[in-house]
């Protein structure tokens, strides 16, 4: 038996079989370190391997022992290793649930934990500074599956969209455009590296839960909402011109709003949206760098996923 | 052998195995860690006469046929496909990102096949395995394999002419 593509496929059959064949599906470089690792602390857990999120869906091989008591790992310096790297990832996980990130309908809502300033700022630190592996670490990433675990999504309806482009923004525009509820991570740049952890919880605050918001003058608090509403009013205005295919003036207004704000709240959803316009506007070099960095930079954050597909 | 052994030599292969069957980008080192811990629980019993990589697709088809459960994990992958569609339906044409658009429908729908069929497709007409070798490694009689890469030849043939009639519909606003 031949393959459909060599025999009697038709031809847009065809192209959907070549693309769907020639897409890259490798594992990103590194992603096989940070997967052991998270897999090592998942089976050093309570438990010892107890979590049946996605093995428990039947069949004889997803069955097993929920108590534990598997396989031996690895040799004794594996395990040894491991019960190091426990050590290093609780504090990563604490953070990541305090962070308690939650999504609602279609924008992103942050609750910081009361109390903890300097610890909230590290749910986006760099993979680097962290010790947790971005699965299953910190909130933002789990929480947002969570949320959309429970939408009634038909595979149909989904189809629809991705053969129309009907009624939904795109995945990085929509988030962009999540307004007041939109969450602004620390910016971990040097610019903001003299920002304090609470001031970085402010933020969050100021986007999530008023009434949680640490006390600060009035003439900063309307600073701060004026300069989150010019932001998103440059990032609304640059959304659109992507959509109407003027990648070079999106960037234009990109740019600008870096100069104007370069310690941006909105620094995250300016900076996706800017790797698009690059990429849109031919500069997949420049695109795929940047969305390098952002990745590194944000490893959780909820535009990780459509900056990823400029990163290869 | 040992799990990190096992890890190691076949990481890449559970990796793959699950983007192709449409695992979410995202979703895939949650996805390839449960693998991994099913392996962790039944190592003991692996019949070491089996190919290891039999073995392991098997548990990958279970945690992707799970995870397709998951509405996140259906959203995940078509919102950057529309994403994709929506931005490059007003700019110039962009060869890369059209692939990529293509590859993300074709992806939806065999990701929306029984995952029985979804199995056969994949490694029979996306990473190009004859039938001997599916039939070895998913374990089923030849004809078995056969039957299921026709019933999922249909259904993506189906699929194709629907997305084409709402194209034409979308366009002129015509439902004939």
């Amino acid at each position: 038996m031949r393959r459909w593509i060599e025999d009697d496929a038709l031809p847009p059959e065809r192209q959907l079989l070549e693309a769907l064949s020639s897409r890259d599906v490798e594992p990103p470089d590194g992603c096989e370190e940070t997967t052991f690792a998270a897999l090592l602390a998942r089976l050093d857990g309570p438990g010892g391997g107890g979590d049946d999120s996605g093995g428990g869906n039947g069949g004889p091989a997803a069955g097993g022992d929920p108590t534990g008591g598997g396989a031996p790992i690895g040799g004794g310096a594996t395990a040894a290793g491991s019960a190091g790297l426990l050590k290093t990832i609780a504090p990563g996980l604490a953070v990541g649930m305090l962070a308690g990130a939650v999504f609602s309908g279609g924008a992103m809502l942050i609750a910081p934990p009361r109390g903890t300033p300097s610890t909230f700022g590290q749910a986006d630190a760099p993979a680097a500074e962290r010790s947790v592996p971005p699965t299953r670490a910190v909130g933002a990433t789990g929480e947002s599956s969570k949320t959309t675990d429970g939408e009634p999504v038909t595979q149909g309806a989904s189809v629809r969209r991705l053969a129309t482009g009907s009624n939904r923004s795109g995945a990085v525009g929509s988030q962009a455009e999540a307004g007041p509820a939109t969450p602004q991570a620390p910016d971990a740049s040097p610019a903001n590296a003299a920002d304090p952890g609470a001031a970085a919880v402010g933020r969050f605050v100021d986007a999530a839960a008023p009434t949680a918001a640490p006390r600060e003058p009035n003439d900063a608090h309307a600073a701060r909402r004026s300069q989150l509403a010019a932001e998103r009013k440059q990032l609304e205005r640059a959304r659109q011109m992507l959509g109407r295919g003027q990648a070079a003036q999106a960037l234009g207004v990109l740019t600008a709003a870096e100069q104007r704000f370069p310690r941006a709240y909105l620094y995250q959803e300016r900076e996706a949206l800017a790797i698009r316009a690059l990429a849109k506007a031919g500069h997949r070099a420049q695109a795929r760098s940047r969305a390098r960095r952002f990745l590194k930079r944000f490893p959780n954050s909820p535009l990780a996923a459509p900056v990823q597909s400029y990163a290869r | 052998m040992t799990l990190e052994q096992i890890y190691r030599q076949q990481f890449r292969f559970v990796w793959v195995s699950l983007a192709r069957l449409g695992v979410p980008e995202r979703d895939l080192p949650d996805a390839v860690q449960d693998v991994f811990v099913i392996v962790h629980r039944k190592l003991a019993d692996f019949r070491h006469e089996a190919r290891v990589e039999t073995w392991l697709y098997g548990i990958a088809l279970r945690v992707a046929s799970g995870r397709r459960r998951s509405a996140a994990a259906r959203r995940e992958t078509l919102d950057m496909g529309d994403d994709d569609r929506r931005a490059d339906s007003a700019s110039s044409p962009a060869q890369i990102t059209e692939q990529r658009e293509r590859a993300a429908i074709a992806q939806a729908i065999v990701t929306s096949m029984p995952i029985e069929q979804r199995a056969v497709f994949v490694l029979f007409e996306v990473e190009g395995l004859s039938s001997a070798a599916v039939a070895e490694r998913l374990e089923l009689p030849i004809g078995t394999v056969y039957s299921r890469l026709r019933l999922a030849r249909e259904r993506f043939r189906r699929e194709v002419d629907r997305l084409n009639a709402q194209d034409r519909f979308a366009l002129t606003g015509d439902s004939t």
